[in-house]
């Protein structure tokens, strides 16, 4: 019995090198390992017939063989595979350089994708974000703002007013009624705020805005902004530059260089006029910058006492920042767009590009 | 607004050497924006004034003449030239000398013409880079020596400082040079000249006389009269002193009231004395009906709101803004009366806007100037008319009706507040250096500054405490100030729900439905509105830029369509969205005014979707199921209802509105094919519009969890015909009820016609879902509800089993 076990060891790992390819490996399976016929089955079979002290030397012996048979067989089976795979593989050869599946795409107005990429830049300090009428009041958009009727300001602001004034409500004749006009700036958010929520406040504004003027490259008679306000208590003219400077470096991921100057808004006291070194020629001085080196790009300043008293702020208590951001100028630097009037085309083969 | 540098180192010793550029930038960044610096002349060191001692004809050229020119050297120069202008000897005029180079890089060499040698190039005005077109030389006067260089001669050597007109809407004081020099010396820390006058002395030979009838229209009004005028040319410093500036010089006595308005900020008025009746002039209102002939020619309309100068008969000028073509100085005026007055601002703009007359004294004048001014102005006036006409002098009374008060502080303003709100403590003794330099009466005290305005900042500009902040950060440097972020207690930020639904819906249909989002004008195209026969009545602008850009859109759809039309030239497929508030004059909106019950329109935000040829389907089904995912990922269980259509521009067989709870939220539709040809369209196209104020009522919609089922479902399908008009809708409902609990879901699988199915009918085929929550349901059981459901479609639609 141990002779013809070892006989067969032998046979049946000589059986396996030399199988040639899967099937005849599998035929040494059947040959050998068959539960009907297989040779070392029926070898085992035999195993019941003898003694209990043969069955101790015998058993194991036949179970080593066995377990030592299984493992050259599956090596062997790895191995045949393996091949076979690797074999395929060189058959499934494909030109990958054709065009990828076309996946349907959509796309956000670049002027969505900046002003969410602002919001949240705000939105981290701690600001609301607000929304405003777009067709305004004589009163919001202006007097609120410290621009009373005939204020020579109202010149630089050129707007588009609705015809007549708000209906005549019934049993309120001959009283003054409200002139309507499509608001040209985001600034009125600011008085609407500060009403709605008191101080101390921090809120922002993007939103659509409207000036009467022709259209050309760089002018468009809708266009959008962001407004921004902060009041609380001691604030500085120091904290404004920096929170511009903050707001700067989350829109350009980088630290621009920046400098404030005067500049006249009657509802800031005082006014600034924010520019930022010019990002086409870096400040050397080119056209975009009108060789100055310098572009003009962020009108701010500090909250006038008759702005905060029109959102019911006590100007004695309270003070404020406030910008306005030109959203759509800033779209169009960011991306290097020449044309205004794309923005607002519907054109696919411009927008499909965002 | 043009500045002359020459013209401000008239008032403040600036050092010769000055950088243009520098005090640009320092204006800029203390006071107001420099847009421009030019120089006047660049290239012109080689051209001096020479003049023409003998004209001979050149021996071989008909059309040259040769002329000896001294040009102040040792001998006179042989230039050639042609018959562009009439030349004669004793003529001085600007002289090239060869070799040099001209502007536009012309260069002049010694050559020889014709076989004559030419040694320089008698030069017109166009070759010196002084006129764009025309032809026009300089003839200088006899006292000018030969080989003065010409930018000297002709005050070439200035710089010119262009300010933005803007930037000085507030400062009514800078609206002249020596009120700019004002800033410049506080800016260079350098003393400003005093400005020297004489004192006034009344005159005989004049009775004249002044009545203001509105005081409030006119604070103030000075007037005097001077004779042994005789009107001519002005002297040269004085026609430098325009021509500087941009200004014609038109004769001494204009150039001389022109002068003080570009010197001090204040306009004045001459009149020829022969013109006022009675020499008695009168400020009133004017009366309706009245017309005056402006100084520009033209005949204008006046309204009770203008304010006139007038005699007793006429008015002879508008105020503040131009005078009358026949009360205006001519070459016999031998007497004349200077007005010099102040104006309240809005009388003067208005005006001015009305009649389209924004002249160089209305823009100042509607600032808000000095009433103190005048006096100095005046008196500046005399001064110069008497030292340029021999003989002239006063013939009256000084005239000064005034009727103003102006608020001059004191400001008082304590240190603490000067620091906290510039956000760094400044030196004290700078802080009282800046306010000084510019003018204000500083008093130092223990916890600050008791500020006294000077009257020329007094005049709206400055009164508030914060006034004084920007006076001192300004001059002391923005770019001085070190930025600090602001302190604030932390606090929780209310999310606004309209912005994070608009937000959320954009990226829905961009990134979830593939859609492209567009922007569009919020005015509608009347022309293409009146093409789709849609009403007219949005609102409408008073002053639209066009006809047809004269209403606030209703709706967004209009504008998509047109979108729809222009892409349809590149694209096979479409499908485009805007988010965007449309206007409805309804009063509902936000509040107008605070304390009255004026309302806005209402400014209602849409989602508005227009799809066009997506391959395998249907338009109307894209957008229907565009919705449907929307308001799925929003957690809005919304229902589609059939109604009737109210906008027509949809299909009144293929519409729904959407609904949730009752409240209409919005439509979806197949765009009517009348719509579609007026648009241009040649392809069937869907569309949705969603009110998204509306919708936010009921956002956010939190999702909830249904626990997964342990027990397995039995799907059973189910092919039937019924007629072709039954909704699948009804047919979906009743098989839903069949069993309300066991019946999970019905699902419509296919539905069809063919020549197979009898015609007036359609061919269904649904999956109906059973599954018990308790255990596992037979198909025995699940089979038998199957049948029930066929039996009841069969009554109630007469839907025949396929099998």
């Amino acid at each position: 019995m141990q002779k013809e076990l070892q006989k067969l060891g032998v046979e049946a790992k000589a059986a396996i090198e030399q199988a040639a390819d899967l099937a005849k490996l599998e035929k040494v399976d059947v040959e050998y390992f068959g539960r009907k016929d297989g040779k070392l089955n029926n070898l085992l079979k035999q195993l019941k017939d003898l003694s209990v002290e043969e069955k101790k030397t015998i058993g194991p012996m036949a179970n080593a063989l066995k377990a030592e048979l299984s493992e050259l067989f599956n090596a062997k089976k790895q191995e045949f595979e393996r091949a076979a795979i690797t074999q395929a593989v060189e058959t499934e050869k494909i030109d990958v350089t054709l065009p990828g599946r076309a996946c349907p795409a959509g796309s956000l107005s670049p002027l969505s994708t900046v002003q969410y990429e602002l919001e949240d830049i705000f939105r981290s300090l701690g600001f609301m974000v607000l929304d405003g009428p777009e067709l305004e009041s004589d009163y919001y958009n202006f007097e609120a703002l410290n621009i009373p009727p005939h204020h020579p300001a109202r010149d630089t602001q050129d707007t588009f007013y609705v015809k007549g004034t708000l209906r005549q409500a019934q049993g309120d004749k001959g009283k003054k009624r409200e002139k309507l006009l499509l608001r040209t700036h985001t600034s009125p958010v600011q008085v609407r705020a500060m009403q709605k929520y008191g101080v101390p406040l921090r809120a922002v504004a993007p939103g659509r805005v409207f000036r009467y003027e022709a259209l050309d490259a760089s002018h468009d008679n809708n266009f959008n902004q962001l407004e921004g306000l902060m009041v609380d208590e001691n604030i500085s003219i120091a904290n404004l530059i920096a929170v511009m400077k903050t707001l700067l470096r989350g829109i350009f991921k980088k630290d621009v260089k920046v400098r404030l100057r005067p500049g006249y808004f009657p509802f800031v006291e005082p006014g600034f006029e924010l520019d930022i070194h010019c990002l086409i020629c870096g400040g050397k001085g080119c056209s975009v910058c009108k060789q100055s080196g310098w572009v003009e790009l962020l009108p701010c300043g500090m909250v006038h006492p008759n702005v905060l008293r029109a959102g019911g702020a006590d100007p004695q208590k309270y003070s404020g920042f406030a910008f306005g951001l030109g959203l759509t100028r800033l779209v169009m630097m960011r991306y290097g767009i020449d044309d205004i009037r794309l923005l607002n085309s519907g054109d696919l083969r411009f927008l499909k590009q965002f | 607004m043009y500045v002359s540098l020459n013209w401000l180192k008239q008032h403040v010793d600036l050092p010769t050497d000055i950088d243009p550029k520098d005090l640009a930038l320092r204006l800029t960044m203390a006071t107001v924006e420099v847009e421009e610096i030019k120089k006047k002349a660049e290239n012109l060191d080689g051209v001096v004034v020479g003049e023409l001692l003998e004209i001979k004809r050149h021996p071989n050229a008909d059309k040259l003449s040769i002329a000896k020119v001294d040009v102040g050297e040792d001998k006179p120069r042989q230039i050639i030239f042609g018959q562009m202008v009439d030349m004669s000897p004793g003529f001085k005029v600007p002289v090239a000398l060869a070799p040099t180079i001209l502007p536009g890089n012309k260069k002049i060499e010694k050559a020889k013409l014709r076989g004559e040698e030419s040694e320089g190039m008698l030069c017109l005005d166009q070759e010196l880079g002084l006129l764009k077109e025309g032809v026009s030389i300089h003839f200088f006067e006899k006292d000018v020596k030969n080989g003065t260089p010409i930018k000297k001669a002709l005050g070439l050597d200035d710089v010119i400082i262009e300010i933005d007109n803007k930037s000085v809407t507030n400062r009514p004081d800078l609206w002249g040079h020596y009120g700019l020099a004002r800033e410049v010396a506080a800016i260079y820390g350098l003393p400003l000249k005093e400005y020297a006058v004489n004192k006034l002395k009344s005159g005989k030979g004049v009775s004249l006389s002044v009545e203001v009838n509105d005081c409030e229209a006119c604070p103030r009004y000075m007037a005097v009269a001077v004779k042994g005028i005789k009107v001519g040319q002005s002297p040269e410093w004085l026609r430098r002193r325009m021509e500087a500036i941009g200004q014609k010089s038109i004769n001494n006595i204009v150039d001389v009231t022109n002068y003080l308005m570009f010197d001090l900020g204040q306009p004045l008025h001459a009149f020829s004395a022969d013109k006022i009746a009675d020499g008695k002039i009168i400020v009133r209102r004017a009366e309706a009906s009245e017309t005056l002939t402006t100084l520009d020619g033209v005949k204008r309309s006046l309204e009770p709101t203008d304010l006139v100068i007038a005699d007793k008969d006429r008015a002879v000028a508008l105020a503040g803004v131009m005078g009358s073509a026949d009360s205006e100085i001519h070459d016999a005026t031998e007497t004349i009366i200077i007005e010099s007055a102040n104006f309240e601002p809005a009388t003067i703009r208005l005006t001015a806007n009305r009649l389209g007359l924004r002249s160089e004294a209305a823009m100042r004048f509607e600032k808000s100037l000095d009433p103190k001014m005048t006096e100095m102005a005046l008196r500046r006036a005399v001064d110069l008319i008497v030292e340029m006409i021999p003989g002239a002098k006063v013939a009256s009374a000084i005239i000064d009706v005034r009727n103003f008060k102006q608020f001059l502080g004191p400001i008082e303003i304590s240190w603490d507040f000067i620091n906290k709100r510039i956000g760094q403590p400044i030196d004290q003794e700078k802080i009282v250096g800046i306010l000084s330099g510019l003018g204000f009466g500083v008093k130092k005290k223990k916890q600050g500054l008791s500020v006294r305005i000077p009257t020329w900042r007094a005049t709206k500009d400055i009164g508030l405490p914060e006034d004084l902040i920007e006076e001192v950060a300004r001059v002391y440097g923005y770019d001085n100030i070190v930025s600090t972020m602001p302190l604030a207690a932390m606090e929780y930020v209310e999310e606004n729900k309209l912005r994070q639904l608009e937000r959320q819906v954009k990226d829905l249909l961009a990134i979830g439905a593939h859609a492209n989002e567009v922007y569009n004008s919020s005015f509608s195209d009347a022309a293409f509105l009146t093409r789709l026969g849609a009403p007219l009545n949005e609102i409408e602008l008073e002053n639209p830029w066009t006809q047809d850009s004269r209403f606030m859109r209703s709706s967004l759809v209009p504008n998509l369509l047109k979108n729809v039309s222009d892409n349809l030239r590149f694209y096979e497929a479409l499908n485009i969205f805007e988010v965007g508030k449309v206007f409805v004059d309804d009063g509902s909106g936000e509040i107008a005014r605070p304390g009255t019950d004026e309302r806005l329109p209402s400014q209602d935000l849409h989602v508005t979707g227009v799809i066009v040829g997506v391959a395998g389907t249907d338009p109307f089904f894209a957008a229907k199921g565009t919705v449907q995912k929307m308001c799925s990922e929003l957690g809005l269980n919304v229902d589609f209802v059939t109604a009737e259509n109210k906008m027509i521009w949809c299909h009144p067989r293929q519409h729904l509105e959407v609904v949730f709870n009752k409240a209409v939220l919005g439509y979806v539709a197949a765009v009517h094919p009348a719509a579609l040809q007026a648009a241009g369209i040649g392809k069937a196209s869907g569309l949705f519009d969603l009110n998204l104020d509306k919708l936010v009522k009921h956002f956010p919609m939190i999702k909830k969890y249904t626990p997964l089922a342990k027990y397995p479902a039995v799907p059973l399908d189910l092919s039937i015909v019924v007629g072709e008009d039954t909704p699948w809708q009804a047919i979906k409902q009743l098989a839903e009820a069949v069993d309300s609990v066991l019946v999970q879901s019905v699902d419509l699988l296919d539905v069809f016609k063919n020549d197979k199915i009898e015609s007036g009918k359609k061919s269904i085929t649904l999956r109906a879902t059973y599954r018990a929550i308790d255990r596992t349901l037979s198909l025995e059981e699940a089979m038998k509800l199957h049948e029930k459901l066929a039996g009841q479609l069969a009554k109630a639609y007469g839907a025949e089993v396929r099998r």
